[in-house]
C-alpha cells in the first residue's frame, strides 16, 4: 500500500516504491495473464488533478493546490513496456507578493499558465482486473505568467522530467478507471526576487479514465 | 633551591625558543606596500578586504598596505598584486604625474620611482624629503597619505580610459531666470583685475610670506563681500599655510554642501625666491571663484556654497587634503565639488575645458557640462580617470565625495606652465569667462537658487522623503516608489515630478498632468536600478519653483517599520 504523506513523495520514496514494483513486476509478468484478458496495444486517458507546487514561491502567489488537466495515450511496445505521451495544462490567478521591504500592502493581479508535453516509458504490472504501474520520461514545458495590470508578461520555455506511479482498475473490456501520482521538477533557470531559479515542478495527484484499443 | 632555580631556567629557555620562533610577531605580518591590480572578475574574500588598506585609487589598480603573508595568498588565488615597498614605515610617498616617458624614467635620479598606471609614478626618497624640493617643475605632484583609508571596489570593472569629444547632454530643465541672470554678471574685467592682482604677490610659493599675504588678500576679499569667511590652518612638512574658506550658509538644506574652489599658491621651481606669477597656474581659478562668490552673495540657496582657496596644491595637495580629511571626519555632506585648475590659457581656438572625474563623480562631470551647455556656452571634454590625481579634486576623490576637475588642456599645453613667464598677458580671458560662467551655472544649478532679490520666492515642495518596495512574481520584479511631501506656502495648482537614475542629472519629468495632491506614486520600476526624484511646486501663475532637495528611492524605507 502506498502511503501519501503531507509533504508528498520526496524523489528516494519513489525510487524505493519503484524498485519494489520493478522486483514484482518479475513475478506478475503478463504471460501468466489469461488468455481473455490480453493486453491491449493502445490506450488513450482523460484525466483531472490537484499539482501542488514544491517551491513555496508559487504556492505563495497562486496557492497551495491547483487545478489540471491531462490528456494521455499509450502503446504498448512488448511485455509489460509500454510507451506514453501526454499532455497537461495547468491555468491559474494569483497576485504579487512584496519582496522587499515586507511592509505595506500592494498586490498586482497575476494569470499563470503551464502545458507540458511529457514522453516517457510505462512499465504495467496487472493483476486480474487490477493493474498497477511506474512511468517516467522527459517534459518539455511552456509557461507564461501575465501581469494584468500592466503588459509585463514573462514566457518559459524549458525541458524537465517526471516519475510517476499508479494503478487502474478495469471496468469493462475497454474502459478502465486509474488514479495516478506524478513528481515533476522542471527548472526554468529564471527567476525574480521571490525565487531567483524558479522550479515550476510539484507534486500532482489525478483521476481519470482511459480507454484501451 | 636548586629546583627553583632550574624551572626558571627552564622558563627562560621556553621564552627564548618562542621569541626566536617568533621574531617581532612574525614577519609574515608586517605591512607592505604593493599595488593590486583592479579585475572586473575579481572578489576578494571578505575577511581577506578587512586586511587590505587602500590608499589612493587609480584607473587601472590600487595602492594598498597589506599584510605580506596576505600578498602571496592574494597572489595564489590569481589577484595580480606586486610588491612596491617592502618596508613604508616612516616613509613619505607622492604621486608624480609625466606625460612623457623618457622624463619618467628621469625619476629615479631623484630618488625610489616605481611606474604605476598611465603617466604615474609613485616616488620616495630615502631621507623623506619634499618631492617639490627637489623634482624638476615639469612634474605634477600629489602627496599621498597614508592615515586614510580608501573603500576598495573591487568587484567594479576598471573604467575604459578616457572619452573623448565634446558630450552631447540632454538638457534636464529649461533655463532657469535666476541662473541666466547671474551668469550675466560675470564680468571679464573683473577676472582680469584678479589674476593681475594675485599675480603682483610676485610668488605664492605656500611656504613663502607672499603666500601668506596672498592669503590675507583672499581672505578680505571674501569678509569685504560679507561673506563668512576663515583661515584654514595646516602643516606639511615643517611649514605651515592657510586654507581660505567662504561661504554662503543654505537656507533649506545648509547642511548640504557645494564647493567651488581652487589653489592660490604658485611654483615654478625649487626656490621658494623665485618669482612665480602664476597667472594661469592657478590665479585663473583663484579669480574665478573670487568672481562667482562676488555675483552669488546676492542670492539665496538650498544649499550651502562654499568657496575655498586652498594652499600647498603644488608640493602636493596638502591644504585640500587637509580639508578633505577633516569634512570627513565631521561627517560634512558635500554633494559636489567643483575645482578650477589652469583655466585660462587656450593652445588652439576654440579652446575646450577638461572636465575630469572619476567613475564615482561622473554625474558631476555630466552635470556640469549640460549647464556650461545651456549658460556659457562652452566646449568640453569629458573625461573619467582616477589616474588623475594631481589637483585639489583628487583628496575629495579619495574621502568619497564627487568632485570634477575644470582644466584648459590635460596634459598640460601651456608651455609657460611652472615658469616664470606665467603671466597675464599669455592668457585668453574670454576662455577664462566662459570657464567661470559654466562653473557658476553648475554650482547654482547644484546648490538650488530659491528666490532671492529679483524673483518673489515661490518655495520649492520641502520635506520630500521617498519610499519603495519590490513587488514579485515568478518570473519579475518591480520596485514602486511612494513619494510625499510638504506643500510650499502660496497659492499652490500643483506639483512636477522629476526622476532620474543619475543623481543630480539627467531629470525626466514622469507625471502627464499637474500633481494637485502632495503624494505620488511611481510603479513598475527595475528593481535594481536606483531612482532619484525632485518635486517643484506650480503656483496659480504657472511659475514653477526650483526643485525641492533630491532624494533616492529607499531613502525613508526605514520608516516602514514605524
Amino acid at each position: 500500500m502506498i502511503r501519501i504523506t503531507r509533504r508528498g513523495f520526496s524523489e528516494r520514496t519513489l525510487l524505493r516504491v519503484g524498485m519494489i514494483l520493478c522486483a514484482a513486476a518479475f513475478f506478475v509478468h503478463p504471460l501468466h495473464a489469461g488468455p481473455n484478458n490480453p493486453p491491449a496495444r493502445l490506450g488513450l486517458s482523460l484525466a483531472a488533478g490537484a499539482f501542488r507546487a514544491n517551491q513555496a514561491a508559487f504556492r505563495d502567489l497562486y496557492g497551495n493546490v491547483k487545478a489540471s488537466w491531462n490528456i494521455g495515450a499509450q502503446a504498448r511496445l512488448f511485455g509489460n513496456a509500454a510507451v506514453i505521451a501526454g499532455f497537461r495544462s495547468i491555468r491559474t490567478s494569483g497576485a504579487t507578493m512584496i519582496a522587499a521591504p515586507p511592509y505595506g500592502n500592494e498586490h498586482h493581479p497575476l494569470q499563470f499558465g503551464m502545458s507540458s508535453l511529457k514522453l516517457g516509458g510505462r512499465l504495467s504490472f496487472p493483476l486480474r482486473r487490477w493493474a498497477v504501474f511506474v512511468d517516467g520520461g522527459g517534459s518539455y514545458n511552456l509557461s507564461h505568467e501575465k501581469w494584468e495590470d500592466t503588459d509585463l508578461s514573462v514566457e518559459a520555455k524549458t525541458f524537465g522530467y517526471f516519475a510517476g506511479a499508479g494503478a487502474d482498475v478495469s471496468l469493462d473490456r475497454r474502459l478502465s478507471f486509474f488514479t495516478r501520482i506524478e513528481y515533476s521538477f522542471v527548472d526554468t533557470g529564471k527567476g525574480a526576487r521571490l525565487e531567483p531559479r524558479v522550479n515550476l515542478g510539484g507534486i500532482e495527484a489525478s483521476l481519470g479514465f482511459s480507454l484501451r484499443f | 633551591m636548586s629546583t627553583k632555580r632550574s624551572k626558571i631556567l627552564s622558563a627562560a629557555l621556553i621564552l627564548f625558543c618562542l621569541i626566536g620562533l617568533f621574531p617581532e610577531g612574525s614577519a609574515s605580518s608586517r605591512a607592505v606596500l604593493a599595488k593590486l591590480e583592479k579585475r572586473p572578475w575579481a572578489k576578494i574574500p571578505e575577511q581577506w578586504l578587512t586586511r587590505i588598506k587602500a590608499i589612493q585609487e587609480l584607473r587601472m589598480s590600487w595602492i594598498v598596505e597589506i599584510p605580506a603573508d596576505l600578498m602571496d595568498d592574494l597572489a595564489a588565488a590569481g589577484f595580480a598584486c606586486s610588491l612596491l615597498d617592502p618596508e613604508p614605515e616612516g616613509k613619505s610617498y607622492f604621486l608624480v604625474s609625466a606625460p612623457d616617458p623618457a622624463r619618467r624614467e628621469l625619476l629615479r635620479n631623484f630618488g625610489h620611482a616605481v611606474f604605476l598606471d598611465d603617466d604615474v609614478s609613485l616616488f620616495w626618497t630615502d631621507d623623506g624629503r619634499e618631492a617639490r624640493e627637489i623634482l624638476p617643475a615639469y612634474f605634477e605632484l600629489k602627496h599621498l597619505s597614508r592615515d586614510i583609508r580608501i573603500p576598495l571596489g573591487l568587484t567594479g570593472s576598471a573604467v575604459a580610459g578616457m572619452r573623448q569629444g565634446p558630450e552631447k547632454i540632454s538638457e534636464p530643465f529649461p533655463l532657469d531666470p535666476l541662473i541666466t541672470e547671474m551668469v550675466a554678471q560675470v564680468a571679464k574685467s573683473n577676472l582680469i583685475t584678479d589674476i593681475s592682482n594675485l599675480q603682483d604677490f610676485q610668488t605664492r610659493y605656500a611656504s613663502t610670506v607672499n603666500c601668506q599675504n596672498a592669503g590675507n588678500f583672499l581672505y578680505s576679499y571674501f569678509t569685504q563681500l560679507g561673506l563668512a569667511c576663515e583661515f584654514d590652518l595646516f602643516s606639511f612638512s615643517q611649514y605651515t599655510s592657510r586654507n581660505i574658506v567662504a561661504k554662503i550658509p543654505g537656507r533649506t538644506a545648509p547642511e548640504r554642501e557645494i564647493i567651488l574652489c581652487a589653489h592660490y599658491d604658485s611654483y615654478s621651481s625649487n626656490s621658494a625666491a623665485t618669482l612665480a606669477p602664476g597667472a594661469d597656474d592657478n590665479a585663473s581659478g583663484t579669480a574665478a571663484v573670487m568672481e562667482i562668490a562676488r555675483i552669488m552673495k546676492n542670492y539665496t540657496f538650498d544649499y550651502t556654497l562654499k568657496f575655498i582657496c586652498f594652499s600647498a596644491e603644488e608640493f602636493g595637495m596638502y591644504g585640500s587634503r587637509h580639508y578633505a580629511q577633516s569634512a570627513r571626519a565631521a561627517g560634512e555632506i558635500i554633494a559636489g565639488v567643483i575645482n578650477m585648475d589652469m583655466i585660462a590659457y587656450a593652445d588652439v581656438l576654440p579652446e575646450d575645458l577638461e572636465v575630469i572625474v572619476n567613475p564615482n563623480s561622473d554625474w558631476l562631470a555630466l552635470q556640469f557640462i549640460s549647464a556650461a551647455n545651456r549658460y556659457a556656452p562652452l566646449l568640453t571634454n569629458h573625461v573619467v580617470n582616477s589616474s588623475i590625481t594631481g589637483s585639489d579634486q583628487s583628496p575629495f576623490w579619495d574621502q568619497g565625495y564627487s568632485a570634477l576637475l575644470g582644466i584648459d588642456d590635460y596634459p598640460v599645453r601651456n608651455p609657460y606652465y611652472h615658469t616664470t613667464l606665467d603671466l597675464l598677458h599669455t592668457l585668453n580671458m574670454d576662455f577664462a569667462t566662459s570657464v567661470t560662467k559654466a562653473s557658476l551655472a553648475s554650482a547654482a544649478e547644484l546648490a538650488q537658487p530659491s528666490g532671492g532679490a529679483v524673483r518673489p520666492a515661490l518655495q520649492p515642495p520641502s520635506g520630500l522623503q521617498a519610499r519603495s518596495r519590490i513587488s514579485s512574481s515568478l518570473f519579475s520584479s518591480v520596485k514602486s516608489v511612494f513619494l510625499t511631501w510638504t506643500a510650499p506656502p502660496g497659492s499652490i495648482r500643483g506639483y512636477n515630478v522629476y526622476r532620474t537614475t543619475t543623481s543630480r542629472s539627467g531629470y525626466q519629468k514622469i507625471n502627464s498632468s499637474l500633481v494637485t495632491q502632495t503624494t505620488f506614486s511611481d510603479f513598475f520600476l527595475n528593481p535594481d536600478v536606483w531612482y532619484f526624484y525632485v518635486v517643484t511646486a506650480v503656483d496659480d501663475q504657472d511659475r514653477e519653483s526650483n526643485p525641492s532637495i533630491e532624494v533616492r528611492d529607499d531613502q525613508n524605507n526605514a520608516s516602514w517599520i514605524q
